[in-house]
């Protein structure tokens, strides 16, 4: 089913696939982060109050890690877009002939997910209480 | 564009049980965490989230609503965990989601790059 890819780095970043590349690619960097992510959590969360030791400096230092601003604005993102990309699809695939507005529904997901990644990212940011 | 789209439409209609199974639970249970992140943001906020969480606690209960996630925060919220109604939706939540995660991880490894050019 599936074949190695011969792909070099040039030619990749050379490839044209537009927006919809872009998109696709994002939606696999955030899936993958997000498991990452909770997988990294669940772990780390076991040790924090199961273990203490080694085991629980790292589970500290990983809490540490993923409790820290940069890493929990990229969470948003990553969980956000990956929610309005996977809802996105799910709508065109429950009607394929929208396929055909694709690039629209694209420019949508875009136009709803900047101001809900934006302002909880600055209010993040800021560290306002709500 | 348009017959890219369908053809991967029939190959997973004409792909294995396995996969169009897999396939039809990633939107569902999509769907689903979107419903979950709903309910558990409104109810983190009624029962008494509003004014005592900052972002970051508001999306740790969006993500799993547990005691733990609030536990930083001012909120009094771990009587409200102990019933059967939240383990058991917690459960199911972490079910879901480990599936839909590494169900999703195997679709990656197992990709071919012509099929790159099918994915919106």
């Amino acid at each position: 089913m599936s074949k190695l890819a011969r792909v070099t780095l040039p030619s990749a970043l050379r490839y044209r696939g537009g927006w919809p590349y872009v998109s696709w690619l994002l939606h696999r960097i955030s899936g993958i982060g997000i498991v990452f992510f909770v997988g990294m959590h669940v772990v780390a969360a076991f040790f924090l109050y199961a273990v203490q030791g080694v085991a629980g400096d790292i589970a500290n230092a990983l809490t540490t890690f993923y409790e820290s601003t940069p890493m929990q604005v990229f969470i948003l993102f990553a969980v956000l877009y990956h929610a309005m990309h996977g809802l996105r699809l799910v709508i065109l695939d429950m009607f394929p002939r929208l396929w055909e507005y694709n690039r629209e529904a694209m420019w949508v997901q875009w136009a709803l997910f900047l101001p809900m990644f934006l302002l909880p990212a600055a209010l993040m940011i800021m560290e306002v209480t709500i | 564009m348009t017959t890219a789209y369908s053809a991967r439409a029939a190959r997973a209609r004409s792909g294995s049980k396995f996969e169009t199974f897999m396939w039809f639970f990633t939107r569902v249970t999509g769907i689903l965490f979107l419903l979950m992140a709903a309910f558990n943001l409104v109810y983190a906020n009624l029962s008494g989230g509003y004014g005592n969480m900052d972002m970051a606690a508001q999306m740790r209960w969006a993500f799993f609503p547990i005691s733990f996630h609030v536990e930083s925060s001012a909120v009094e919220v771990t009587p409200n965990f102990l019933n059967p109604f939240w383990q058991l939706y917690s459960f199911l939540l972490l079910a879901f989601a480990a599936t839909h995660g590494f169900n999703g991880l195997r679709v990656i490894a197992s990709d071919s790059p012509a099929d790159a050019a099918l994915m919106g």
